[in-house]
């Protein structure tokens, strides 16, 4: 390891070097010779000059809901996709329980996601939409709303949805007036906020697949305007209409660019809820993983959301016992409806380290990794309000808005399984951060294609991370480490490939604190690898950390410590570090063997929202309560894959 | 304690059916999330039958958080802050507050929901009395709708505040024709600040 003051001042290195083409992040192996020469600034007075690279990372949620998702708006949200745009670009709003909402910083972008299935239905059910009072049941049920039975009204959609029974005539599924007008006016909403080179107001939807209460969910988003969404509607899921085989979705994807000639992608999350379902290794909807069901899966999801309201799906300390930091914010207690309680042999198939593990190994049997994705954090939350801060934090539901209650409700309670989960289990989490040229759908998708993107559980940390062969002690002393990483290496999402001979990966990776945030505690790089007996393998290292602490025996860094006094929710910056930045070599790289490495960076522990909640509504919290927090980003990985 | 046990075994069940009823609805397609019971389906779904009634629980939330109404304190089986028995003797003693509180003019007959257990309590006005008919279904066609929490009612049946107080910040929120809203404010307006007794 080559390691570096980590009080070394790097602000503008981060947030302003010179950078050269993104291109180099996309799975093309090295930039040519040519390349670096076209990208490189020319020489003149100042260094950030001709550059044409990434900047600054901007933040934002990939994954929202809001009345227009039929369960957000069952349970009380009334903020539509206006407002939770609007909520986004910095502006106060008034929550569905009647708060002043407002986000402590602008975010750059939000994709509002709604659940396709029945997209819009119950907004306009309570609004007596004409469609919908056509109907004779419509119009029963809207009568029953009038007079105050909204209750009874509910349980018989629920019950004609179960049944089968549900009028033909109210179905908010693709190829209905209804329906499209409700996608219409997702469509309008996204293309009212959206302001190219301030804020992104992406269009996008939630394809909800959850047979047996396994979470299989997707979001998509497109790259494109209006003019090209409009062209189709969402892909759902009910049969005939739609399916639950995330490859028919793919198919969707592929025949929406074929026909519009725009693109999308699409983000999968909480496989921590699919009961190891999310990332198969043999087969998947009974069928045997095939050469296409890896290349398309590849193609279509090149992000993964591994943080979110749900849980957070990075490792599970059942997989990685020597991870000290593995067991954050995780739910692994049952499937999305706690329906099926958990087994552990489930786990190895719902967190991304162990996708990443075994992608290299299906690469070896299949010839392409599906699990090679970027990292992205977002909400989940169904509110309408992307407020994921400890401090002012809007809960996943509206029954989880800010409350002295929240702290001691129940979440979800299923005896028949025992999977029981409380509010306060729920995470402020997270947000995507997105290394992109400019403010723009293009930009910023593109950004999100080549996978230089990095989650966080709700911090807005500023974070580099690179790696190449010629990384020097040296380079973590630049004032610009952007610039020498984009030169000399390729940025989170990219690949190394053709390791020179007798040499090893280098890194250089650099991080800077949330200015309104909390000091670092570490950057540690996490690597796997398939070793030569076929055998998947990982470890942690610690690379750039705060203060002058040495590792142990065991070669653990001891504790930061703690500055969070609980009862008050305040801490101190008295420790950690603003910025840590090094080069790091790995020790133990073999050439012949496939790896994958990424960055996480943590901070020193935190308030948690329990104890703002405890102190701002003077409520004791159940015992067992998380309290505080460590806070967090990942990188999306960089891959090695030998030459064949 | 009987009807007690009854109404929340009624719960329980109801909760169990749409439990279920979400489980099914997801069994082979898709779903909302399903972390959802039957009183967080009729709460959110007086958000859009009465608009806003939520607001409610915000301005509770301000109001706790300023120290102006108590915090509740967490109750096992989550059936709210003071138990049934504590509820109903709050509503009784806060009935016996209406009947002591309009003088000569006509009471009018209001339904009251707690929006915490999404308990309805029907008082009507019957003669000089206004009775309270708790854990009805809902209002009756043409009621008065009162929506508020447990605090507050519990706040004004302790005579520590009083209704138009609450109505004026919000922790009180009436449905009803203006007239209806006229007539409950001008015979209750000090409800909670007189003692009584």
């Amino acid at each position: 390891m080559i390691r570096m003051s980590s009080q070394q001042s790097v602000l503008a290195g981060l947030i302003a070097a010179a950078l050269i083409s993104p291109a180099f992040a996309q799975d093309v192996g090295a930039p040519t010779k040519e390349q670096l020469q076209q990208a490189l600034p020319k020489p003149s007075y100042s260094p950030y000059a001709d550059r044409d690279f990434p900047t600054r990372p901007f933040f934002g949620d990939t994954h929202l809901h809001t009345s227009f998702s039929m369960d957000a708006g069952a349970f009380g949200a009334r903020l539509g996709p206006k407002d939770a745009y609007r909520f986004a670009r910095g502006e106060q709003v008034i929550s569905s329980t009647g708060q002043p909402a407002k986000l402590s910083r602008p975010l750059d972008f939000l994709v509002v996601t709604d659940h396709s299935d029945n997209m819009g239905f119950f907004p306009d059910l309570f609004a007596g939409k004409p469609d919908l009072l056509a109907d004779a049941t419509g119009r029963k049920w809207y009568n029953l709303i009038q007079s105050g039975k909204g209750e009874e009204a509910a349980i018989e959609i629920i019950v004609a949805f179960s049944h089968g029974t549900f009028p033909k005539d109210l179905m908010y599924f693709p190829g209905t007036r209804a329906y499209r007008s409700a996608w219409q006016e997702t469509i309008a909403a996204a293309e009212q906020y959206n302001e190219p080179g301030r804020f992104t107001a992406f269009i996008g939807y939630e394809w909800t697949s959850n047979t047996g209460g396994n979470n299989l969910h997707r979001n998509v988003i497109f790259r494109d305007n209006g003019d090209k969404a409009s062209q189709v509607e969402p892909f759902t899921v009910y049969p005939p209409y739609g399916s639950d085989n995330p490859a028919e979705l793919w198919k969707w994807m592929g025949a929406y660019e074929q026909k519009t000639g725009g693109s999308v992608l699409a983000i999968a999350h909480n496989g921590n809820l699919s009961n190891g379902l999310m990332f198969p290794v043999v087969e998947a909807f009974g069928k045997r993983l095939d050469r296409e069901y890896v290349e398309q899966r590849a193609k279509w999801e090149r992000l993964y959301e591994t943080t979110q309201t749900k849980g957070t799906g990075e490792a599970h300390p059942f997989l990685s016992p020597n991870d000290e930091f593995a067991a954050f914010e995780i739910w692994d207690k049952g499937n999305l409806d706690g329906s099926v309680a958990k087994k552990k042999e489930m786990l190895e198939f719902e967190y991304a380290r162990s996708a990443y593990k075994n992608g290299l190994k299906l690469e070896r049997q299949l010839g392409a990794n599906p699990y090679k994705f970027g990292l992205v954090g977002s909400s989940d939350a169904h509110t309408g309000l992307t407020a994921m801060e400890e401090d002012n934090f809007f809960g996943k539901t509206v029954p989880q808005e800010p409350s002295p209650r929240r702290i001691s409700n129940v979440f979800i309670d299923n005896p028949a399984t025992g999977v029981k989960v409380m509010d306060w289990e729920v995470g402020a989490s997270g947000y995507a951060a997105v290394w992109a040229k400019e403010n723009t759908r293009a930009s910023l998708w593109d950004a999100m294609q080549r996978k230089e993107t990095y989650a966080t559980t709700g911090t807005r940390m500023i974070v580099r991370f690179f790696g190449g062969w010629d990384f020097v002690a040296q380079d973590a002393n630049n004032r610009l480490p952007a610039q020498i990483g984009y030169t000399k290496g390729a940025p989170m999402g990219g690949d190394l490939r053709a390791a020179p001979q007798g040499k090893s990966p280098t890194f250089l990776v650099a991080a800077l604190k949330d200015p309104i945030g909390a000091n670092l505690d570490r950057y540690q790089i996490i690597k796997g690898w398939l070793d030569r007996n076929g055998n998947l393998q990982e470890k942690v290292y610690d690379v750039a950390w705060s203060g002058d602490r040495k590792p142990g025996s065991d070669g653990k860094l001891p504790s930061v410590g703690s500055t969070v006094d609980v009862a008050n929710a305040t801490w101190t910056n008295t420790i950690g570090a603003p910025e840590l930045i090094a080069v790091w070599r790995d020790p133990d790289f073999d050439p012949s063997q496939s790896a994958f490495y990424y960055g996480r960076v943590i901070e020193i522990p935190t308030p948690r929202w329990t104890a703002y909640d405890a102190k701002r509504y003077g409520v004791t919290p159940l015992p067992g309560t998380t309290m505080t927090i460590t806070e967090r980003a990942y990188t999306s990985p960089i891959w090695y894959t030998p030459a064949r | 304690m009987g009807k007690y046990r009854k109404a929340a075994a009624i719960g329980r069940s109801t909760r169990f059916f749409v439990f279920s009823i979400l489980i099914v609805w997801s069994g082979s397609q898709a779903t909302a999330c399903g972390y959802h019971d039957d009183v967080s389906l009729a709460r959110g779904l007086l958000n859009w039958t009465y608009p806003d009634a939520l607001h409610v629980v915000g301005a509770i939330s301000m109001a706790v958080a300023e120290r102006r109404l108590p915090a509740p304190v967490p109750m096992r089986g989550g059936l709210g802050l003071l138990g049934y028995h504590g509820t109903v003797r709050a509503l009784e003693q806060h009935a016996q507050q209406l009947r002591m509180s309009s003088g000569e003019m006509p009471r009018p007959t209001f339904s009251l929901l707690l929006i915490e257990p999404m308990l309805w309590t029907r008082f009507v006005s019957e003669g000089g009395d206004a009775r309270p008919q708790v854990h009805v279904s809902g209002p009756q066609a043409g009621d008065l709708v009162v929506i508020s929490g447990e605090e507050v009612i519990r706040e004004i049946a302790h005579n520590r505040l009083s209704i138009g107080e609450a109505y004026r910040h919000g922790l009180i929120r009436l449905y009803g024709t203006e007239e209806q809203i006229t007539s409950f404010l001008t015979c209750y307006d000090q409800v909670g600040s007189v003692h009584f007794d």
